[in-house]
């Protein structure tokens, strides 16, 4: 059993009076300690994808497994401490809190749970998880005063500061230079190896979808590969940038 | 310090523009409320002192009318002719008020007006109208405690009021002097207010027949019927009653002159009660029931005119009785009735003037008063010093009224604006909402981080609002600004703006700002509740 699983997952969103199906029955399971990226073009549904592995969204139809939990009939306040103990978040966008310091952003949802940490202990995991995005001389700095990459590194940080089983990363690098998106994903690869956390990131990107050692290629709400690194010879060797992205 | 107050303050400091529109709005309520409340509290400060000290002490016991509420002044009746009640079983009353051990002091009296005429044989000075109705006197009188209350009676009035006064005095009659007289228990009412100083002659003393009047007024009075006059001089009173006219040559006792300046009108004489009560009407007659013979009741009791000078009446009054000179010289020397209207009820009180041990034991003493009389029966009514002050005393509630309809006014527009505000705030935070939604804050969370917000914003900015108008009362106190003229004086309470800030007008304010702040809050917090963390993702 996987750490997640999709069972024949539809959604459909309404349009004024007509319903657009974004997922069209979607399939797969991710293990734990998955580096997997969820590739496709614009529209392929990789964001709802994401959103409903990431609880924010429900299918309309079809089975969400988190931990071998069937998560559509949890409710709101279940759904909130799934996320927060469950999961970790990477946006594209970095949604880093405005008002507070690098520090303060990655301490923030330690703040939001129920479990208290002691203080030392938890100063020196968020400085460890500071160090490893190397933002030490930075993290009494506001995320208006950082580059977008070292922004997204605060998020990185952020995302892994309860510990989550999962981190879910949507398009980490579509605000970013090539350089700096690499660098990310990069240093996401390291954390996974390190921390054994599942990350599970999309992408339209062919050099990113190459780090990914797990690839789920959609195109219209469909799933057209579900391939592995050295798993199955067909369809682990990944075809260069252009069928990578499906594009 | 929690996030969300981490948060909340950083959030103020960084949104500067908006924080100082709601924080203005808020800084100008609180400024306002407590600036307001402070005049008001001047006033009915300095209103109440006056009337406590003077005139009604700490709790005032009265008769009940059903004509309307009974105060120091009569009744409040509409037309104002309505007789006013007298205090049922006063001795009882009076012993129960007494044996109170909250009650230091208690005395009873009553109030009438009159008119100071030239002679007893002399026409009175009227205008070409002829006879001043009760009401006209009434007015008069109460105008004149008007302008002379609570302070400062000696102060020059501004050419406007002076002119109001000289309107009113001119259209009633250019010569007249009116008196508003307090009917005094001799034994013990000095006993009970000591707001006036002797200036010549001596108190009234229990049993003595006279009136004590203001020295200065003396004088006006001296000069309005044209001859000098001084203590052992007489003067012709005119007072009217639902019993109508009496005339009463008083002697005059005493002067006095106000310990506190210009704390009581200068036309209030203090005069022995029982030349009150038949002035007033309370007199034994009063209570006399007059019975008609039954020809007489059916005569009253036509409802066609006509029949009054129907041929039955006049034929059976010309053929069976005729005219009996020796039976209407018999009537008319029968002056029983007379004497009866002119009798004095010796045990009619009008009211109770209480002094307790305590200002504070006021209102404990009503209570108990109250239910003494109702468990008794007794026609009787307690109540403090604004019951007593009648129209004056609720002068003050109807000002701080309109003030407070003014300030809500207020509130609700700074909820409109302050609600607006938030809500813009709300929508451009989005995407920072659902990012705290997404990564796990329950609803309190962000509940708790608007309300945060909000308080934040109102606690600072109303306490600055009341801190600056504490500052502009102060200044105000240092200036002595003076009053300028008789509203304002009575307005705020004495000769000079004395405005005071309370504590309960300093933390209300701030609380019912901060009571604004977070309702405001609330429709933009629901707006946040409904972000859903999927907006995190739709973020730029």
């Amino acid at each position: 059993m996987g750490i997640v699983e999709l069972k024949d997952v539809h959604k459909v969103y309404p349009l004024g009076k007509v319903e657009v199906a974004a997922v069209k029955g979607v399939s797969f399971a991710i293990e734990k300690g998955d580096f997997i990226s969820i590739a496709g073009p614009s529209g392929a549904g990789k964001s709802t994808i994401l959103n409903m592995i990431g609880l924010i969204d429900k299918p309309s139809s079809g089975e969400v497994l988190i931990d071998g939990k069937e998560t559509s009939g949890l409710s709101d306040k279940e759904l909130t401490r799934f996320r927060h103990e469950v999961l970790g978040f990477v946006f594209q966008s970095f949604n880093l809190i405005p008002v507070l310091n690098v520090w303060e952003n990655i301490e923030f949802p330690l703040l939001l749970g129920k479990t208290r940490i002691e203080k030392s202990e938890k100063e020196e995991w968020i400085n460890w998880l500071i160090q490893e995005v190397g933002l030490t001389e930075w993290k009494a700095h506001k995320p208006n005063e950082l580059s977008g990459g070292q922004r997204q590194r605060v998020a990185i940080a952020r995302a892994l500061v309860t510990k989550p089983y999962i981190v879910l990363a949507d398009e980490p690098t579509a605000n970013l230079d090539s350089a700096t998106g690499e660098q990310i994903i990069e240093l996401m690869k390291k954390i996974n190896r390190e921390l054994q956390t599942t990350f599970i990131f999309s992408t339209h990107d062919a050099k990113i979808v190459a780090i990914a050692d797990h690839i789920i290629r959609l195109r219209d709400g469909l799933v057209i590969e579900d391939s592995r690194r050295g798993a199955d010879p067909t369809q682990a060797e990944y075809a260069g940038a252009d069928s990578a992205t499906g594009e | 310090m929690p996030v969300t107050l981490k948060i909340a303050f950083r959030n103020i400091k960084e949104h500067k523009s908006k924080s100082l529109i709601v924080g203005i709005l808020l800084a100008v309520g609180a400024f306002v409320v407590v600036l307001g409340n402070s005049f008001i509290d001047a006033s009915k400060s300095g209103i109440r002192s006056s009337f406590t000290d003077n005139y009604t002490g700490d709790v005032f016991v009265s008769g009940i009318s059903e004509d309307g509420d009974v105060s120091l002044f009569g009744v409040m009746s509409p037309g104002g002719m309505a007789s006013t009640p007298t205090i049922p079983d006063y001795e009882k009353t009076l012993a129960m008020i007494t044996s109170s051990p909250s009650v230091a002091k208690a005395t009873g009296m009553a109030t009438g007006y009159a008119i100071v005429t030239k002679e007893a044989n002399e026409e009175t000075s009227q205008d070409s109208s002829g006879i001043l109705s009760q009401a006209d006197v009434k007015a008069a009188s109460r105008q004149s405690v008007t302008e002379s209350t609570p302070e400062n009676s000696q102060s020059q009035p501004t050419p406007g009021a002076k002119e109001d006064k000289k309107d009113i005095r001119e259209k009633i009659s250019p010569n007249m002097r009116f008196l508003f007289l307090f009917g005094i228990d001799a034994s013990n009412y000095w006993d009970v207010f000591n707001a006036v100083e002797l200036t010549a002659g001596s108190r009234l003393q229990p049993g003595q027949v006279g009136i004590i009047i203001y020295d200065k007024f003396l004088d006006m009075i001296s000069k309005s019927i044209g001859r000098p006059l001084k203590v052992g001089d007489t003067i012709v009173i005119q007072g009217m009653s639902s019993m109508g006219f009496k005339l009463r040559e008083v002697p005059i006792v005493g002067t006095y002159r106000q310990r506190g300046e210009g704390t009581m009108p200068e036309q209030l004489a203090f005069i022995d009660i029982n030349t009150l009560r038949v002035m007033a009407g309370m007199t034994v007659g009063a209570s006399e029931t007059i019975k008609l013979s039954e020809e007489n009741t059916n005569m009253l009791s036509t409802e066609n005119p006509d029949d009054l000078f129907g041929g039955d009446l006049l034929a059976t009054s010309s053929t069976t009785t005729g005219f009996d000179e020796s039976k209407i010289q018999a009537q008319l020397a029968d002056k029983s009735a007379s004497i009866k209207a002119n009798e004095a009820d010796t045990g009619a009180w009008q009211y109770i003037v209480i002094r307790t041990k305590q200002p504070s034991d006021s209102k404990r003493v009503i209570k108990e008063l109250n239910e003494y009389f109702g468990k008794e029966k007794i026609a009787a009514v307690a109540g403090d010093w604004q019951k007593a002050a009648g129209p004056y005393g609720q002068s003050v509630d109807v000002l701080r009224i309109v003030f407070t309809v003014a300030v809500a006014i207020l509130f609700i527009v700074a909820i409109i604006i302050i609600m607006n505000t938030f809500v813009i705030s709300v929508v451009e935070r989005t995407g920072e909402i659902g990012t705290m939604r997404a990564m796990g804050a329950d609803k309190s969370f962000v509940r708790k981080l608007f309300a945060a917000e909000s308080l934040t914003l109102s606690l600072v900015f109303s306490s600055a609002g009341a801190l600056l108008a504490t500052l502009v009362v102060l200044v105000i106190r240092l200036l002595r600004i003076p009053a300028g003229n008789m509203f304002f004086e009575v307005l705020f309470g004495g000769k000079y703006l004395s405005p005071f800030v309370t504590p309960v007008n300093f933390l209300g304010t701030i609380l019912a700002m901060s009571l604004v702040g977070f309702l405001a809050h609330l429709y933009p917090l629901s707006i946040a509740l409904k972000i859903e963390p999927v907006k995190a993702m739709q973020s730029e």
